[in-house]
């Protein structure tokens, strides 16, 4: 409970803070002539990697090369308050009215909002040139309402000490879990997109589509064999079934030994193998078929004023130089192919560029729940 | 005249707290508390509990909760007693080191408390380590059951706990305990018939707390508690942030404060009855 009203505090301190913002720059606007630098308001979110990828590496090399724009980060932190900045911006294409928020940082999720009218422009190739490299698997889920520009996805990591062979494929991986007792663990999926990668492969296992546009509860009744595949793991799982709180916590579990293998996000491993907190012999693989990954999207909002600007944003973002500079900050995927990438940079992350699946956030919570009614205890 | 004025001030004095609980209190709780007898029509039923009831696993997580609760309110008791009596009838540099550090973990805040106690009890904690160092290999596992609840419970309500038992024992006067001991009673006897009654309202407030502090929590039970079954404050929370059923979660949280209302009502009892003496 306490975590809860802690919550919305924070909620109504960030909004708070918007409604400031809005004020300052409704005001910038007005005072700007031509001589001054265009303003553009980026609302971007994430945690704080992502705040520091934005203000300290996107946005100076952009304000370097397009002197005459500037671009204001409005960050939330772990999205907080981002429900205020969409109430907002329905609120303003339902009236015609313009819009502050020029950039938006989102997922395929936000593409729907709006209903009937669309509150996102549709990006094409013929407006922003870099978007024609993008990868099709991330274009896909947004139909061209927006454009993606990092990714990461679950990978499968192994202690190279205790396993020279690590399995390849998702019924290989089964059976080396059974094979070697305690010695696997993912964590609870209410706690982290890593575990939640793991019963998210369980599920498609059993080959049941799940639509990525729109909710469906009916499909969730096909789930159960992919729970009691789950379920009958539970005795050689770690500990005869601990499902730790926290995508870090399997990262310790792996760095300490009490595990030999886990799934864990691409780029929160690979940062921990740099800064030596993983020991090296933990390697990275993505098994076939992939665990699942995502991007993260730029969304400019219909009623912007500033799109010519924004779309040379999106543009110098989608950049092979900035990608590589994105891949290397905070070892994300690009959203461009790799082949345009540096080399050195493809061959560090050989092991783990391999396709990785899709997976809709709109049935998170119905998972959560069936996961914790069957599998744990 | 002069009565009313003072009426006046003092209802203005006390305005403040009062719509502070009318506020944010009273007002959300009932409405919470009648949602969860609405359907979403509006018609009265118990159509909410009867589903929470029938969740799978929610017995077990209720049980659980008052297992490890009860478990964790002996336990913290019998060590603050001890440890109180001990710091107030001894000298010497032992008690003065113990009477200066046994309150510290009160200034250490839960979170960081909990991952610590995760560090030391852990497969690879220290005290693993330490076992493995002198030989013996045949380590429990402590962390993510409910042993690892009940040994923060320790941490967390033991310095309080203390702290208010010796406030009481220092109202009771040596010339007591050496007359007993004066005409021949063993220090068992004196502890059990002259310390441990002149204590009893203390410790049962003292029980009271710890028993609603243990029943209610969120932290320690998150972070070093099992998965399944798990102690109802995470079941409230999850229900909330994670199935999104705000409903359901007002419906444990009912079920939560029934249960604590028992404890309540015992401690009332027990106060009156002291009142009536």
């Amino acid at each position: 409970m306490k975590k809860n009203m802690l919550m919305i505090v924070v909620v109504v301190l960030t909004s708070c803070s918007f409604l400031l913002t809005g004020c300052g720059n409704a005001r910038n606007s007005q005072n700007s002539s031509s001589s001054n630098p265009t303003q553009i308001n980026l609302y971007a979110s994430g945690d704080t990697n992502i705040q520091q990828l934005w203000d300290t590496v996107i946005i100076p090399a952009f304000e370097h090369q397009y002197p005459d724009i500037k671009v204001n980060d409005v960050f939330l932190t772990h999205k907080q308050g981002q429900e205020a900045v969409l109430v907002k911006l329905k609120a303003a294409t339902e009236a015609g009215k313009s819009s502050d928020v020029d950039l938006y940082e989102g997922d395929p999720g936000d593409v729907a909002l709006g209903g009937t009218v669309p509150i996102w422009l549709k990006l094409s190739p013929s407006d922003i040139s870099n978007l024609s490299s993008v990868q099709k698997g991330l274009a896909g889920p947004v139909s061209g309402y927006a454009a993606p520009y990092r990714a990461s996805s679950i990978v499968l990591a192994y202690n190279a000490t205790t396993v020279p062979n690590p399995p390849r494929t998702f019924n290989e991986l089964i059976r080396w879990i059974s094979s070697h007792p305690g010695r696997f663990t993912y964590n609870d999926p209410s706690a982290g997109g890593s575990g939640r990668a793991f019963v998210v492969e369980a599920l498609y296992k059993y080959d049941y589509p799940v639509p990525v546009n729109g909710y469906d509860k009916n499909i969730e009744s096909k789930w159960a064999q992919g729970f009691q595949l789950l379920k009958s793991l539970n005795a050689d799982i770690y500990q005869k079934g601990v499902y730790p709180t926290g995508n870090q916590d399997i990262l310790n579990l792996l760095g300490n030994g009490d595990i030999d293998m886990a799934p864990v996000w691409s780029d929160m491993a690979l940062s921990a193998l740099q800064k030596g907190t993983l020991p090296s012999n933990i390697k990275l693989i993505q098994i076939t078929p992939g665990f699942v990954g995502g991007g993260s999207y730029l969304f400019v909002p219909s009623m912007s004023v500033h799109k010519a600007e924004a779309y040379k944003f999106i543009n110098f973002v989608l950049s092979p130089t900035t990608q590589a500079l994105i891949v290397m900050k905070i070892n994300g995927y690009p959203a461009i192919n790799w082949s345009q990438l540096p080399s050195d940079l493809q061959s560090k992350f050989a092991g783990i560029s391999g396709e990785y699946r899709y997976w809709p956030g709109q049935y998170n919570s119905d998972l959560i729940k069936m996961w914790q009614q069957v599998v744990p205890g | 005249m002069e009565r009313g004025k003072g009426q006046l001030y003092a209802y203005l004095t006390i305005a403040p707290s009062f719509a502070f609980i009318l506020f944010l209190t009273v007002i959300p709780v009932a409405g919470a508390l009648l949602a969860t007898f609405r359907n979403s029509a509006g018609k009265w039923t118990l159509v909410v509990y009867s589903a929470m009831f029938r969740t799978p696993g929610m017995l077990a997580d209720i049980w659980f909760t008052v297992e490890v609760t009860i478990v964790s309110c002996f336990v913290v008791m019998l060590i603050s007693v001890v440890l109180s009596v001990y710091l107030r009838f001894n000298q010497g540099i032992l008690v003065r080191l113990l009477e200066n550090l046994y309150y510290l973990p009160i200034f250490i805040p839960s979170v960081i408390a909990s991952y610590g106690i995760r560090t030391v009890y852990e497969q690879h904690g220290l005290l693993n380590l330490l076992l493995v160092n002198l030989g013996i290999h045949a380590y429990p596992h402590i962390i993510y059951t409910g042993i690892a609840i009940v040994i923060a419970q320790i941490w967390f309500h033991v310095p309080f706990t203390t702290l208010i038992l010796l406030a009481a024992l220092q109202g009771i006067p040596y010339g007591m305990i050496e007359s007993a001991r004066d005409i021949g009673a063993s220090q068992f006897i004196i502890l059990v018939r002259i310390i441990l009654p002149q204590i009893r309202y203390v410790g049962l407030f003292a029980f009271t707390l710890v028993f609603l502090g243990c029943f209610g929590g969120y932290t320690v039970p998150y972070i070093l508690g099992p998965n399944s079954p798990q102690m109802l404050g995470v079941v409230v929370s999850q229900t909330m942030i994670d199935y999104l059923d705000i409903k359901q979660a007002s419906a444990i949280s009912v079920v939560m404060f029934f249960l604590c209302s028992f404890v309540a009502l015992f401690y009332v009892r027990n106060i009156m009855a002291r009142q009536r003496s």
